[in-house]
């Protein structure tokens, strides 16, 4: 290599730049793009900002006690007392969806940090010690994602019985996968490396190996799997919510607000449309800011 | 050599002040700045010069394949007595690959991994010679043979992932030659491959082209390629011409500072030195060039005059017309100018 | 070739080994007895003990998991607790509604992904271009049973157009599968246009330009069987992902598919139905992934002699 790179800079300096020509008008060309998207990336952060903003600061932020009956004033459309109306039980929608963000948010972010240490360990593991506890932990890997996901966190909510805390642990469990899958691969090859032989060499535990040297290494990756996985967390709450499995009323939940609506789509649609309109947003949101992130730390990862 | 000779034979293709830019967010930036040259049948032109000096934008602009954001501005391309930037796209889809041919830089990319060797060699004898799959398909094995691979049949059948970087670079060969065309346009076709392998390539295109009587259009960074297979130079530099001549005159006897560096830089067996000069800085960013001679900032020779763009100085005789765009040459600069 | 389907095929059977291992787990620690689930209240022991050995519960767990195995792949999935109906004859039944309404969904979403894909590619930069990737980053974040639900509201009621439930006219197909497809039309142009856009960047898209071939050709055979690679893999896992998404859409319409059938098991807590359902369809799923990992052979030749040999 040494030798190589001297006959480069011998030849004034311009051997191995061939096609830096073409290469040069591609980096124009991605940094204006990349400019363009950066305010709709910005644009996203600021609506998560907010919509976080709303989950903590719920009570001071919704109009009306969420659980609030009213049965006189049920199922009202939008007006001025009520801004997106009111429900079968008279209760005020805004605030429901209000107070929706914090299932919404919470279950997105906790599952994904569930999934994302079980998985980051198992990989690690996988990737670090190879041989039998690879093969055990690939096939593990395999096993899990061989379920529709869908599918399998129905399997698990019906086993675990609805509430919010099985919603976290059901989809944690949807989503190691991803993790493992990404460490393994990259603590195997990071594992090669000078610096984590260096290391080894000096007498270094092996936990010392893959936490201070091997995974710091993979932290960008990660950070934009877990904003990635987030959107379809949510997704996947809502559906699991919709279909009576989830979050458990009189909880508001986006998912199983829409369910409760449906039945009253024919006189009174707009019950049924804000809630998925809350749920497009923030769901649009993190993917947006998860593709900006992905694309700014590591444009490794491809979807 | 003896084709550069005969004077006043009308030139195979002529390029006529190519202007080419690239539409950028900051302005347009031109990688190609008023560019001529004319090669006759049996010639090879050498063009040299460092990355991004608009070589290569050079060759694709004769092919009229500037992709977006890049515009041929202005120019002319004259082949058989048409300016092929007049034709409609299909007429110069009738030029590529059938009359003017192109080899590229990266054999590893430049095949298309889904298809076969054979497929991919058929299909411009299908397009331009109206052949049958079967024909063209006896054709392309015939090629692959001709560019010496071992087992055409069977190579043909092949995937180019199972061949070698320099065994693709001859299948981009059989490819590019197999409509015999007029102009072969070679893009750096040797920089990805090993020495040994360069050689024979290069042998390999000097000797089709004087079976073929093609006009050859070898663009490189690498003087040794140059020696040994052009007829005569061009040099490039930041999108414009700086120096032309035969090849000889230009390599032995090189006029422009610039032409002068790039031969220091080359390691040589006869000369017995340690230390290989470099030329000092960098290629300019096209969207900022200096002001005047577009070397200047990096020319040892660099004065005051040097602020305001150079002439082109020609007629220091040698078998091709001979040019440099330097102000050594010009009666301003005095009389020490070591010409 | 051959040598790599075999070992594809091996590990294909090691998953739905495991598949078969986690359904019967999971199955196996729900909560509550399905004895007496199944019998009334009141039942008397004997009869409670009499059922439990008629249905092997009171064999150990390691011999029932292996008697489960042993039937399920006879086909034997056991009979519903309610209906006594196989298992298998049920999911059968239900599995061809749920086919009819999945490939509908499944042909739409490939031939419009595929072709708004390659057109956003090539006019890239365009209007039509944001419109596409704007629409599509709305496709995939919008819940497949919202859209199916709005879908009810406009087409079905506002304007009337189709029925909003069942399947006793063939149009009551439509929007069942128009929200079925969507996300899917809107995942497979995203993977379409990234994969085309990376493709028409490469070398051989200049080098088959380079050789005078029409615009037409050059898209067609030189950069789309390329582009197709990343879209089989997407292709698959979506086959799986949208038999799972049928079942919200069933639900939705009132289409008496698998997916309703499993939802009403659940509800009913019905286990060898969704036992069976949940097998069944995991079991489509990984063939799927062997199918297009096969195919893959087929269309990208580095595959198929790599791992040939």
């Amino acid at each position: 290599m040494a030798t190589e790179g001297a006959g480069l800079g011998a030849a004034g300096g311009f051997a191995g730049q061939e096609d830096a020509e073409a290469r040069s008008r591609g980096f124009w060309a991605d940094s204006m793009s990349r400019l363009a998207e950066n305010r709709l990336v910005l644009a996203a952060a600021l609506i998560l900002a907010v919509l976080v903003a709303v989950a903590i600061f719920a009570p001071s932020v919704a109009p009306y006690d969420p659980a609030k009956q009213s049965l006189a004033e049920s199922l009202q459309g939008p007006g001025a007392r009520h801004l997106l109306g009111t429900d079968e039980m008279g209760r005020d929608i805004l605030s429901r969806i209000i107070y929706g963000t914090r299932i919404s948010l919470s279950v997105g972010i906790v599952s994904q940090i569930i999934a994302c240490c079980v998985g980051v360990c198992l990989g690690a593991l996988a990737g670090f010690y190879g041989g039998f506890t690879d093969t055990l932990i690939s096939r593990a890997i395999e096993i899990f994602s061989a379920f529709p996901e869908l599918l399998f966190a129905i399997g698990i909510m019906f086993v675990l019985g609805p509430g919010v805390i099985n919603v976290f642990i059901a989809l944690g469990l949807l989503s190691w996968t991803r993790y493992a899958r990404l460490v393994r691969g990259q603590v195997m090859q990071l594992r090669e490396m000078e610096y984590a032989q260096a290391c080894v060499a000096c007498g270094g535990s092996n936990a010392r190996v893959i936490l201070r040297h091997l995974l710091p290494n993979c932290f960008s990756t990660i950070i934009v799997l877990v904003t990635l996985g987030i959107p379809g967390a949510i997704l996947m709450e809502a559906s699991l919510s919709y279909i009576g499995l989830g979050v458990q009323p009189p909880t508001a939940s986006w998912g199983q607000m829409i369910s409760a609506a449906q039945q009253y789509i024919s006189f009174y649609p707009y019950y049924s449309i804000a809630p998925g309109i809350a749920i497009i947003v923030t769901v649009l949101a993190f993917n947006i800011f998860g593709d900006g992130l992905r694309d700014a730390l590591d444009p490794r990862i491809r979807e | 050599m003896d084709t550069l000779a005969v004077q006043g034979v009308p030139s195979l293709l002529s390029v006529r002040n190519l202007r080419v830019s690239f539409n950028m967010k900051r302005g347009a930036v031109r990688a190609v700045d008023d560019v001529s040259f004319e090669v006759s049948r049996g010639e090879t032109l050498g063009i040299v010069g460092e990355s991004g000096c608009g070589k290569s934008v050079t060759a694709l602009s004769i092919m009229r394949l500037i992709a977006e954001p890049g515009r041929i501005e202005g120019g002319q391309i004259r082949y058989g007595g048409v300016n092929l930037l007049d034709l409609s796209m299909r007429e110069m889809r009738g030029i590529r690959g059938n009359k003017i041919a192109m080899i590229f830089q990266e054999p590893m990319t430049s095949l298309n991994p889904v298809l076969t060797i054979g497929s991919q060699i058929s299909e411009a004898l299908r397009l331009h010679e109206g052949l049958g799959r079967r024909e063209a398909l006896d054709r392309a094995v015939e090629m692959l043979s001709v560019v010496n691979i071992p087992m055409p049949e069977k190579r043909a059948r092949e995937y180019p992932h199972q061949l070698s970087g320099g065994m693709r670079q001859r299948v981009m060969i059989a490819m590019a030659l197999c409509c015999k065309p007029d102009v072969l346009i070679c893009d750096e076709p040797t920089t990805a491959l090993d020495v040994t392998i360069q050689a024979q390539i290069i042998s390999l295109i000097e000797d089709l082209k004087v079976r073929t009587g093609a006009a050859v259009i070898m663009i490189t960074h690498d003087l040794g390629v140059i020696s040994e297979i052009a007829d005569k130079v061009i040099v490039m530099y930041a999108g414009k011409i700086i120096e032309e001549g035969g090849k000889t005159d230009v390599l032995t006897n090189p006029l422009h500072p610039y032409t002068e560096g790039l031969l220091n830089a080359v390691p040589r067996i006869d000369r017995d030195s340690d230390e290989l000069s470099v030329i000092p800085g960098m290629v300019p960013n096209l969207a900022f060039l200096p002001e005047g001679c577009r070397f200047r900032p990096r020319c040892r020779y660099a004065r005051e005059i040097c602020r305001s763009a150079p002439v082109k100085a020609s007629g220091f005789g040698g078998i091709a017309p001979r040019g440099v765009s330097c102000w050594k040459f010009q009666p301003a600069w005095g009389g020490e100018a070591d010409v | 070739m051959g040598a790599y389907i075999l070992k594809r095929l091996a590990q294909t059977f090691v998953v739905l080994w495991g598949v078969s291992l986690v359904t019967f787990i999971l199955m196996n620690v729900v909560p509550g007895d399905p004895v007496l689930l199944m019998l009334e209240r009141r039942a008397r022991p004997e009869d409670v003990a009499r059922v439990r050995h008629e249905m092997g519960l009171d064999k150990p767990r390691a011999v029932q998991y292996f008697e489960f195995v042993a039937k399920a792949v006879r086909l034997d999935l056991g009979r519903s607790y309610f209906t006594k109906e196989p298992v298998t004859t049920a999911l059968t039944r239900r599995f061809g509604v749920t086919v009819r309404l999945a490939s509908l969904a499944y042909a739409i979403a490939l031939l419009l992904g595929i072709s708004m894909g390659v057109a956003a590619a090539l006019k890239r930069g365009s209007a039509f271009d944001s419109l596409i990737t704007g629409g599509a980053a709305l496709g995939i974040s919008a819940p497949v049973f919202w859209v199916a639900i709005l879908l009810q509201i406009v087409f079905g009621l506002r304007l009337a157009w189709f029925p909003i439930s069942g399947i006793r006219s063939p149009g009551s197909f439509v929007l069942p599968a128009a929200a079925l497809g969507i996300r899917y039309i809107a995942s497979i142009s995203r993977v379409t246009r990234t994969s085309m856009l990376e493709v028409i960047s490469q070398d051989y898209i200049r080098t088959a330009r380079a050789k005078g071939l029409a615009e037409k050709t050059v898209i067609l055979k030189h950069a789309l069987k390329n582009a197709l690679i990343p879209i089989i893999t997407l292709a698959g896992t979506e086959l799986g992902n949208l038999l799972a998404g049928s079942m919200l859409t069933e639900w939705v319409f009132a289409i008496p598919g698998m997916g309703k059938q499993m939802v009403d098991s659940i509800l009913m807590r019905d286990l060898p139905m969704l036992q069976g359902t949940v097998l069944y369809v995991a079991v489509i799923f990984v063939m799927s992934n062997l199918v297009v990992d096969i195919s893959y052979a087929f269309i990208d030749p580095r595959i198929r002699y790599s791992h040939g040999d």
